[in-house]
């Protein structure tokens, strides 16, 4: 899977540079996500504005992402496209996720909170 | 016999049961409701339900097998769209039919098993059936159709 990663400050930016993340690629998603997070990235921002679809198999490698930061790190996401965004309503995980439209709004969200005060502010 | 009255359209898919063909009946899905559907969400949620129910005929009823086929329908009636998905592989255990799990806090997150949920939030009506050897899972969402 392409994907697209940059630093801004002490945050790693990744864009997977796909149109699907689902059953056929999920597992390669979570294995660069995983890689991201072994080199020591604990504040990270998922891009998805290149992907217009995301599978419940997808959903669960992007949740897997959030369980392997702990409370020790964050993951923001932004740039969801209107069918992505119908899946994280409708299994709630829009409640659970922080979402931002854009790259920029979640980097500056990111920047000015520590970790462990993200999912509960 | 011919058919009168004919109200609805059909289309007929088959794929062979590989996860890496499952986008090609979701696009067709999301395509044709596009063309035919107001409703801005509602091609979307369309797309999660195929595409849902196809991964779980192949994960599933085949055990991830290729070289099984899946059939998929698309069928368009002026108030409402029915897709269905058929497999001849093992049958969905009864308790799986309904699987209302909600996910609640970061420790209670699912990576899997969220499928059928989705079905059932995005679909208006769910429908699970074997007869002759082929497994169905029938999926009915209410909506105005415009051919």
């Amino acid at each position: 899977m392409e994907m697209h990663s940059w630093k801004s400050g002490d945050i790693l930016v990744v864009q997977p540079r796909v149109k699907r993340i689902d059953s056929a690629s999920a597992t390669d998603f979570k294995g660069t996500m995983v890689d991201f997070i072994n080199g020591g990235n604990m504040k990270i921002v998922l891009d998805l504005s290149c992907v217009d679809f995301v599978d419940s198999t997808g959903l669960g490698m992007i949740v897997s992402t959030l369980k392997s930061l702990g409370q020790d790190g964050v993951l923001a996401i932004c740039g969801l496209s209107d069918i992505v965004q119908s899946l994280f309503t409708l299994t709630r995980m829009s409640r659970i996720f922080d979402i931002f439209a854009s790259v920029d709004e979640a980097v500056g969200k990111l920047t000015e909170i520590e970790p462990h005060a993200m999912h509960s502010a | 016999m011919p058919c009168t009255a004919l109200n609805h359209h059909t289309l007929s898919l088959i794929i062979d049961s590989r996860l890496e063909d499952v986008f090609l009946v979701g696009l067709a899905v999301r395509g044709i409701c596009r063309q035919v559907i107001e409703e801005k969400e509602v091609p979307g949620h369309l797309e999660l339900c195929v595409v849902e129910a196809v991964n779980n005929a192949i994960k599933h009823a085949y055990g991830g097998l290729p070289g099984n086929e899946v059939r998929i329908s698309v069928t368009l009636f002026p108030d409402r769209v029915v897709l269905t998905v058929s497999d001849q592989g093992k049958k969905m255990a009864a308790t799986n039919h309904f699987s209302d799990r909600e996910p609640q806090q970061s420790d209670a997150m699912p990576e899997s098993g969220m499928g059928l949920f989705i079905i059932h939030r995005a679909a208006d009506q769910v429908e699970y059936s074997s007869k002759d050897g082929w497994n169905t899972m029938t999926m009915t969402k209410w909506v105005r159709v415009t051919t």
